[in-house]
């Protein structure tokens, strides 16, 4: 009988170490945090957002509605791409239309871990031979996509600033960061400044000449020759929207800063004289009647390098720009 | 005994260790993949994994989810910041980590974000309080139709869907990628999430287990062997010790074995000494018992303690035939004891009583076993040849000896072992005798020729008038051959036995004679004829190992 409880024993013994043997159970373990945080998006990722991007513009021009575009553009982007189809629909072609080569040659992946996000890319040069767009995506909450929220055609010549790479990704500079010559938000403003009053404005010095002021200053003076000419008036605005900027940190601690700015132009003849809008706005005014006065608008998207506070002697700089009729009226 | 369970033990063991490591990589081995399951839930439609849950096993994972049959169920991998963010204030369930090896365990995130409760505490807290649940359901209320879908998001990085059920493999690298689950669809059900990965299974324990094993049964039969070899060599060594003289004659013999011997040494020596035997039967006058001496031997014990001076003496005696190796226990002895035994025909009383009364009987008893000795010196050559036989016979003799002893013991003591008491008992100790012979018949052919010889020589020798009277045995008994070659006290008894059990019908036959106690005393004259029973020769006892030399023993013992 003693032999029992022994043989029991034993028997427990085996199933012990039988039991010891089966693998432990395996603990959840976590790479450890990254030390500055990770692209939140990827490569592949951001040309996925392209190609839904380029599917989104192709099936609105296609279609010729601009609700196409909706899904995937927004802000300036929109607005300018949704007056295109107008011009285009209105004139009766498309060659209106602003080529984006949704293939891009360099990506500006965004490490922002909260909402919303801000992507760039340079595309690819265009057919049209223009010169590469940026193009400026934007996420506005975590259930929202990627949406192209504005692009703007770099200036011939320019150099871009660089970008940390793909891997690294980029951080979104807030608009009032203080680790620049100035923040964003006051570089808008000093450029918008200097559209406005062009060489009289007190920042017209801050920024290295570019073709976007020049253009507009050109265009301010065609106008009040003409205004001239019809013994009129012709008035220009500028204004920068609130929050209508993106940034984005570049390699050496300043900033591109992208944003959107609206100018508002009126031509005014002398009593009884006909303005007849160009017809781009006509496209935009519709059926009224000409009269001595026309009023548009633009919209202007304007990318802008900001050195960094330290950045010693380099200027701002305007890398480029797009802009377009995009409001007219007859009043 | 002990060491035959050592050594079984340690087989057995041996065996078990090693059925115990193939089992382990076999029938206990653990599966190859890990499934693990969150088993059902209820609460949200949203489920997510906490980092590194989908490498808990392996990086690559295989992932399914189920909910209600009509739901479309959306598998979503992307990196924590942005599940978490999707998930944003909803309801979800996550997944934390494993209770066990196939259980997920899940807590719930409540609306309130950070909270983090249990499940059951969550489903509880849904009913009892109603704010919770309250912006739960407003939340849950206007998407709750469809249920938030998070499908097609940029973000992730893999993402599918399927309706009731979805799959997705996934190589879980990056910890930092956990998994979003959606069940959408009205009235879904809360998914239910389950994981499995590929396992490395590794048999640790086989090779260590069958080594041990195979090694414990080595040791375990190398333990017997040894032991074994031992106990055969025992008797051996017995023998050696108490007859110095064996060792020369062994010697002598050329051959220490009897197997040594060829069968035409066996047959002749047995010739040699049947004519011997014949020799001294005819010199001999009781040679009218046609029964060896041989069987009684236990019997003779009794004497033993008077006998034994007197045997001591007598084996000086010039009597050449008993060799000195020869223990007074012996054929002769036996011999002498039967004649004691059958002679004086008081059986019971005989050992004790009877001894004593014939004081010259007794003594003879004794005397027999000296007488034995002469015999054996007179059955010289045999004797010799059987201490030709070398250690085999030795052990014999040994054995011999030791029953010598034995019998004398319970002879005296009137009831020792079993078999001895039965010897001791007048007409029982004849029946004794006789079983052993019985068996080895065959082989005690010799040690049967011998008998006769001896009893004659015995008688001759120095209780020559005993011999005669004791001779209990049947002339178609061969039990001559009392193996009590086993040193143990308990071995004769059984040998004994165990003749009977081989010859039963002899041993019957024998028995119904042995009962009738006249016949012995009839017998005495045809003693040295007994000789014939042992045609077995040493041949057959050659076969044994044991046998043999017992035959041989016995013949020796007889011869003398």
């Amino acid at each position: 009988m003693r032999r029992t409880p022994r043989a029991l024993v034993l028997v427990a013994a085996g199933l012990v170490a039988l039991t010891a043997c089966t693998p432990e159970l395996p603990t959840v373990q976590t790479d450890p945090a990254p030390a500055t945080p990770l692209p939140v998006l990827s490569s592949a990722q951001d040309a996925a957002v392209f190609d839904a991007i380029g599917a989104a513009l192709t099936t609105a021009s296609e279609t010729g509605d601009p609700a196409e575009l909706a899904p995937r553009l927004t802000g300036p982007a929109l607005t300018l791409r949704t007056v295109e189809l107008q011009v285009a629909a209105a004139v009766g072609n498309q060659d209106g239309l602003t080529e984006l080569p949704t293939t891009v040659q360099s990506e500006i992946l965004p490490t922002t871990q909260t909402w919303p996000r801000t992507s760039m890319a340079v595309s690819a040069r265009p057919d049209d031979l223009g010169t590469e767009r940026l193009f400026v995506l934007g996420q506005d909450s975590a259930r929202a996509q990627y949406q192209l929220w504005a692009w703007i055609r770099l200036f011939p010549s320019i150099t871009l600033p660089t970008f940390a790479a793909p891997s690294v990704g980029s951080e979104a500079v807030a608009p009032d960061d203080t680790s620049l010559l100035v923040t964003p938000a006051d570089a808008v403003a000093r450029y918008v400044d200097v559209l406005a009053s062009r060489e009289g404005s007190a920042y017209a010095a801050d920024f290295a000449a570019d073709p976007l002021r020049a253009a507009m200053a050109d265009s301010f003076t065609k106008q009040t020759a003409i205004a001239a000419e019809l013994a009129g008036t012709y008035t220009e605005t500028y204004s920068a929207p609130e929050g209508a900027l993106r940034s984005v940190r570049t390699a050496d601690g300043g900033a591109l800063v992208v944003a959107q700015i609206d100018s508002a132009s009126t031509l005014t003849g002398e009593e009884g004289a006909i303005v007849s809008p160009a017809a781009s706005q006509r496209a935009l005014i519709g059926d009224t009647p000409d009269s001595n006065s026309v009023s548009w608008g633009r919209t202007i998207v304007v990318g802008i390098y900001v050195p960094p506070a330290d950045g010693g002697e380099t200027g701002m700089q305007a890398v480029g720009s797009e802009f377009l009729t995009t409001s007219a009226s007859i009043p | 005994m002990l060491h035959r369970i050592v050594m079984v033990g340690l087989v057995v063991v041996g065996l078990v260790v090693a059925g115990l490591g193939v089992a382990s990589a076999t029938v206990w081995r653990p599966s190859d993949t890990a499934v693990m399951t969150t088993g059902e839930q209820s609460g949200a439609t949203l489920l997510t994994t906490a980092p590194g849950v989908l490498s808990l096993v392996d990086r690559d994972v295989t992932i399914t989810a189920r909910s209600s049959d009509d739901a479309q169920v959306v598998l979503a991998l992307g990196s924590q910041v942005d599940v978490e963010g999707w998930v944003g204030e909803d309801p979800a369930l996550r997944v934390t980590g494993a209770s066990d090896w196939e259980t997920l365990t899940v807590s719930k995130v409540s609306s309130a974000g950070s909270d983090t409760r249990d499940a059951t505490d969550a489903a509880t807290d849904a009913s009892a309080d109603p704010s919770t649940e309250a912006t739960a359901e407003t939340d849950a209320a206007a998407p709750a139709a469809p249920g938030p879908d998070p499908s097609g998001s940029d973000m992730w990085v893999e993402s599918t869907s399927g309706t009731g059920t979805a799959t997705l493999d996934w190589d879980a690298t990056s910890t930092d990628q956990v998994l979003l689950v959606a069940a959408v669809g009205e009235d879904a059900a809360a998914p239910q999430l389950t994981l499995s990965w590929p396992r490395e299974v590794t048999t640790p324990l086989l090779w260590p287990g069958v080594a041990l094993g195979v090694l414990l049964v080595v040791l375990g039969l190398i333990y017997g062997i040894v032991t074994r070899g031992r106990r055969r060599r025992r008797p051996v060594v017995v023998p050696a010790a108490r007859a110095d003289d064996a060792a020369a004659p062994t010697p002598a013999g050329g051959t220490p074995a009897t197997g040594a011997l060829t069968r035409r040494q066996l047959r002749e020596l047995a010739e040699q000494q049947e004519a011997e035997t014949e020799a001294a039967a005819a010199a001999a006058p009781r040679q009218k018992r046609q029964w060896p001496w041989t069987g009684a031997i236990p019997v003779v014990k009794p004497a033993e303690p008077e006998d034994s001076g007197e045997a001591d003496k007598k084996p000086a005696t010039p009597e050449a035939h008993r060799p000195a190796w020869l223990p007074e226990g012996t054929g002769s002895t036996s011999g002498s004891s039967w004649r004691a035994a059958w002679g004086v025909r008081t059986p019971e009383t005989g050992t004790a009583g009877t001894t004593p009364d014939d004081a010259a009987p007794g003594s003879a008893a004794v005397g027999g076993p000296s007488v034995p000795g002469a015999a054996a010196a007179g059955t010289a050559p045999a004797g010799r040849a059987s201490d030709a036989a070398g250690a085999t016979d030795a052990s014999t003799p040994s054995t011999a000896a030791t029953e010598a002893p034995t019998a004398p013991a319970s002879s005296t003591a009137g009831p020792g072992p079993a078999t001895t008491a039965s010897v001791a008992s007048g007409a029982a100790s004849a029946p004794t005798t006789r079983p052993a012979p019985t068996a080895p018949s065959a082989p005690t052919t010799p040690s049967g020729q011998r008998p006769a010889p001896q009893s004659s020589k015995p008688t001759s020798s120095s209780t020559s008038a005993r011999p005669p009277a004791a001779r209990p045995v049947d002339p178609g008994s061969p039990f001559q051959r009392i193996t009590l070659r086993s040193s143990d006290e308990s071995a004769p008894a059984r040998r004994i036995r165990r003749d009977q059990q081989q010859a039963p019908s002899a041993w019957s036959a024998s028995r119904s004679p042995w009962a009738q106690p006249a016949r012995p005393g009839t017998d005495p004259a045809g003693t040295p004829r007994p000789a014939p029973g042992a045609d077995g020769t040493p041949s057959t006892g050659s076969g044994r190992a044991d046998g043999t030399t017992e035959p041989t023993d016995d013949t020796s013992k007889d011869s003398d």
